[in-house]
Order: structure tokens, then C-alpha cells, then sequence
């Protein structure tokens, strides 16, 4: 061996190397390596589980939101609703209401009118007899007077009809 | 032919001929691993440990033509 | 782009046979499986190779010095203070730590804790050692040392000190007349060389790896582990695949260390070899090929480690135990 250079100082001194070279690299680039790969693992899953987190609540917000939104617009639909009915009802009520002021008016004006027309056909009626009478006692005289009762009658039952 | 002439040519002859078979046999290997792996990639892991052994093994059989090369060359034995 | 790539080719190459034909290149080889002592601290250099007293101070053994600074001041300049939001340098070495964590925990989910530094550390030790190799001047710089007076090797020719033979003795070295270039009679030892191309550095790596590979089995199994090499109760054939595992326990030792050393002296070969054939953008290639190698024997060492732990620690022969471990890895 001695002829390949194999030197028992030269071996010995190179396995030294060998251990220094292990202890170095190990202690001094491993182990923080490798604890730095490790805390950058952990701090990466916990961004993650962070941004998890944040995504769920947010979709969670999102939700309630939508909930919130729904009821709401659902509310302002019934309450739009009920505005409405009660706007329709009232407008009805109203229309109602004018329904019966009117017909009440026009009632009142009918009786009234027909109050004044028997009025006013009572007194023609009287002023009828009268002018018959004065007109009768005038082309007759007074031989006529006990006579042509009946007759007067007659005619102002006549009238009466044709009114 | 000299004494050394001779011894040269056995060491030659000792690491040309002792180089045949392992170099055969790691061809052999690797195409055999590579096809393994193209076949079924999710075993690479075990494969490649396997296929270093048997590169070992292999490579073990012209480490020792080489020795034997070397220590005919350098006149140890 | 395509044409701009052929053209610069085009010249470089043009250029370089023009230097080739001039006759600037090195035409000296010099190839040396061991590492060389640059000094022998408090003793006499034996050979090129060897002291023959004191503690060789081999260049080898310097690089890994420097890979150990280089490791140092990564480490200070990613960790110095470190950030929750990682930037620059931080965010590059965590990538890889992660990277290898990653890949370490689809081996073995359940120790990788235990098996991650010892892994980890070899890839990053071996990955910075082998690219070291291949920056330039490691290898070419070095100190002068006089062949003359030293001991002839014994046996054979280890360094394999090469003047090409065609070239003649009348075209000497075009570098010969340069300031700081040998002279005649002497070899050049760079101060630096790759320490994986060192077979103690290897060798010191893979007698760690085995060693903890054989902790963690008796960790895990306690001194059942033992009975994997000692197996006399079923059969003879146990017995003799368990003798057999035990010897293969040892041959892991040498496959770790040659396996690495080879690769990596194997290119540092390559790369010498091509620039003394032609020294002009025929290496460029090479130098490619060996990143990769660098980075490949790397990834091979550490993850055979990992894996050799992980069979290790699992309980042998129990079935039950076997396909429970290996669901447990193919669940991931």
C-alpha cells in the first residue's frame, strides 16, 4: 500500500479531517439549516391556516350578509305589501265613502225636488181652482155656482192626472 | 519482453478485461431502473435505492480489477 | 449564435495547431498515483513519493486544508445571519442542503436524522474536493525538487516521469528557458493536488462510512446485528452467505475508496494525458465530462453510504420486518 501512497501519519491526519468535517458541517450548517427549513414550515402552515381562518370568516361574514340582505329585502317586500293593501283598502274606503256622499246627495236633491214640486204643484193646484173658478163664475155667473161643483172637481182631479 | 513489459500489460489487461462485464452489468441496471421507474414512477424512491445497491455490487467487481491492476503495475505483488 | 460558436472554434483550433507547430506545449509527463510531499516536516524526502523521516506535508493533504477553508467560509457567508425570507448565498446552500435532506428522507423516512450529517458531509467534502482538481494551476504549480539524490523506487517506475520518445533530443522543452520552470534533473511536486486523488483521504472516508454503517446495524439490532455474518442455525448455505456478507463488509472499505480515487485520478489521467497530446481546446470536453464525474462519484459515495446504513439497520431475514420497511418507503 505503501506504493499507492497509503501513509499511516497521512491516514490518521485525514481521519481526523474526516470528523472535523462532520462536526463542522453539522453544527454549523445543518442544524440551523434544517431548524430554519423547520420554522419556515411552521410560519408557512401557519399563514396558511391563518388565511384559513380569515377565508372562512370572511366567507362566514359573507353569509350573514347574504342572510341579513335576504331578510331585509324580504321585509321590505311585506312591508310594501301591506303598504300597498292598506293603500288599496284605504282607496276603496274613500271611493266608498264618495260612493255614499254622492248618492246621499243626489237622494237628498231628489227629495228636496220633489218636495218643491208638490209644493209648488199644491199651490198651482189651489191657484188652478181659483182661476177655474173666477173664470167659470165670470163666463157663467151665478147660476152656475151650486151646479158645476162636480164638474170643477172633475176637471182638477184632471190635472192632477196629467201632471 | 521484459519483466516489466509484461507486468504492464497484465495490469492493462487485468483493468481492459475486468472492465467488461461490471460496465455490461451497470448498463443492464440503470436501463432496467429507468424502465422500472417509466413504468411505475411512484416506486422511484425504493428503485433508486435498489439500483445504487446493485451499482454497488456491480462497481464492486471492477474495483477489484483495478486493485488488482494497481497493485500488479506498482510491483506489490 | 450557432455561427459565432463554429467561428471561435474555428480560430482557437487554427491558432492552437499554429502553438502546436512552434512547438509551445509541455512535453514533459508526469504521473504520480501518490500523493507527493511537498515537505517532509522535521525529516529527509526518501523518494519523490515518500519521506524517510517526519510527517509528510503531501499536497494532497494541503488542498484539503484549503477545501476545509472554502467550507468554513461558505458556511460563514450562508449562515453569518440568517433570514426568515432566505436571499443570495443563504437561499443557494439551503437549496442544497434541502435538495440532499429531501433525497436522503425518500431513502429512509424513518433515520434520517441519524444518517443525514455523515452523508451529507461526505457529498459536500467530496463534491468540493473533486472540483478543486480541476481548477487550473492545482497540479502545475508546484516546487522543484532534485531527482538526482533521491532513492531509486524499488520495484517498477511510480512516477512515471515521461519524455515522449518521438520527440528529440534536439527540441528541448519549449518552457525550459521560462523563469520558475525546472530545470534539468529536477521534478516538478505541485503545492496542491486533488485530495480525492489521494487514496488517504479516500481511504479515510470510506473507513468512517463502513465503520458507522456497522454502528447504526448494532444500534438498531443491538447484537443481533451479528448473526446477519454468523449464521450457523439454518443451513449451510446461510452460514456461507453470512461468511460471505462479512467479507463483503470488508470489500466495502476498499470499493468506497478505490471507487472514488480511481474516477478521480482516472480524469485527472485524462485531463494530463489530453493536454500533453494536444494542449488546445481538446482537454475543453474532457473538463466537462470530469465536472460531472466530480459531481457524480460525490452524489455515488453519500448515497451509498445512506443506503448501506439503511439496509444496515434493517432487521435481515425477518420478512415480515422487510416488506414493512419497504412499504413504509414506497408509501412516500
Amino acid at each position: 500500500m505503501e506504493k499507492l501512497g497509503v501513509n499511516w501519519g497521512l491516514l490518521i491526519a485525514q481521519l481526523i479531517n474526516v470528523i472535523f468535517v462532520v462536526w463542522l458541517l453539522t453544527t454549523f450548517l445543518y442544524r440551523p439549516i434544517l431548524n430554519m427549513l423547520n420554522q419556515r414550515t411552521n410560519r408557512i402552515q401557519e399563514g396558511l391556516q391563518d388565511a384559513e381562518r380569515v377565508r372562512e370568516q370572511l366567507a362566514n361574514a359573507k353569509r350573514d350578509y347574504d342572510a341579513e340582505l335576504a331578510r331585509a329585502r324580504q321585509e321590505a317586500a311585506g312591508i310594501l305589501a301591506q303598504a300597498q293593501e292598506r293603500a288599496r283598502a284605504q282607496a276603496a274606503e274613500i271611493i266608498a265613502q264618495a260612493h255614499r256622499d254622492a248618492e246621499k246627495i243626489k237622494s237628498d236633491a231628489l227629495a228636496q225636488a220633489e218636495q218643491e214640486r208638490q209644493r209648488i204643484l199644491g199651490e198651482l193646484k189651489d191657484r188652478m181652482a181659483e182661476l177655474v173658478v173666477l173664470t167659470a163664475e165670470r163666463v157663467l155667473g151665478e147660476e152656475l155656482k151650486s151646479n158645476h161643483d162636480r164638474l170643477i172637481e172633475e176637471s182638477l182631479a184632471e190635472l192632477g192626472k196629467y201632471n | 519482453m521484459t519483466d516489466e513489459g509484461l507486468r504492464l500489460i497484465a495490469a492493462a489487461l487485468a483493468v481492459g478485461i475486468g472492465a467488461v462485464g461490471p460496465g455490461v452489468g451497470i448498463g443492464v441496471i440503470f436501463s432496467g431502473a429507468l424502465q422500472a421507474m417509466g413504468r411505475n414512477p411512484e416506486a422511484e424512491g425504493t428503485l433508486r435505492t435498489y439500483m445504487f445497491l446493485g451499482f454497488a455490487l456491480v462497481e464492486a467487481l471492477f474495483i477489484f480489477a483495478l486493485v488488482i491492476s494497481l497493485l500488479i503495475a506498482f510491483g506489490i505483488v | 449564435m450557432r455561427n459565432r460558436i463554429l467561428t471561435v472554434t474555428g480560430i482557437l483550433l487554427v491558432f492552437g495547431i499554429v502553438l502546436y507547430i512552434l512547438g509551445v506545449r509541455s512535453t514533459k509527463l508526469h504521473i504520480s498515483v501518490a500523493a507527493e510531499p511537498v515537505v517532509c516536516l522535521g525529516g529527509v524526502r526518501a523518494t519523490l513519493e515518500t519521506c524517510a523521516s517526519g510527517f509528510p506535508v503531501t499536497n494532497s493533504l494541503i488542498t484539503t486544508g484549503i477545501v476545509l477553508i472554502i467550507l468554513i467560509v461558505a458556511i460563514l457567508a450562508g449562515t453569518r445571519n440568517m433570514q426568515m425570507v432566505p436571499r443570495g448565498f443563504q437561499n443557494t446552500l439551503e437549496a442544497m442542503v434541502e435538495a440532499f435532506y429531501n433525497f436522503a428522507q425518500s431513502v429512509d423516512r424513518r433515520n434520517v436524522a441519524k444518517f443525514f450529517p455523515f452523508c451529507a458531509s461526505a457529498f459536500f467534502f467530496i463534491l468540493v474536493s473533486n472540483v478543486i482538481g480541476l481548477v487550473p494551476g492545482v497540479g502545475s504549480i508546484g516546487v522543484c525538487v532534485p531527482t538526482a539524490g533521491l532513492k531509486e523506487a524499488a520495484i517498477g517506475a511510480p512516477v512515471a516521469d515521461v519524455t515522449t520518445a518521438e520527440e528529440p533530443a534536439g527540441a528541448p522543452d519549449f518552457f525550459a528557458s521560462w523563469p520558475l520552470s525546472c530545470e534539468k534533473g529536477t521534478t516538478l511536486i505541485p503545492y496542491l493536488r486533488a485530495p480525492s486523488a489521494d487514496l488517504n483521504m479516500t481511504l479515510a472516508w470510506a473507513l468512517v462510512s463502513v465503520g458507522l454503517i456497522q454502528y447504526f446495524g448494532f444500534q438498531a439490532l443491538g447484537l443481533g446485528y451479528l448473526t446477519k455474518f454468523f449464521n450457523f442455525r439454518e443451513g449451510f448455505m446461510a452460514a456461507i452467505v453470512g461468511i460471505l456478507e462479512l467479507i463483503s463488509e470488508f470489500v466495502r472499505i476498499i470499493a468506497f475508496a478505490f471507487r472514488l480515487f480511481g474516477n478521480i485520478f482516472a480524469g485527472e489521467v485524462i485531463l494530463v494525458v489530453m493536454a500533453f497530446l494536444f494542449p488546445y481546446l481538446l482537454p475543453a470536453p474532457f473538463y466537462a465530462f470530469e465536472l460531472f464525474v466530480a459531481f457524480m462519484q460525490a452524489l455515488i459515495f453519500s448515497v451509498l453510504s445512506l443506503v448501506f446504513m439503511s439496509l444496515a439497520t434493517e432487521a435481515h431475514g425477518g420478512h415480515g420486518h422487510e416488506s414493512h420497511s419497504h412499504g413504509e418507503t414506497a408509501a412516500h
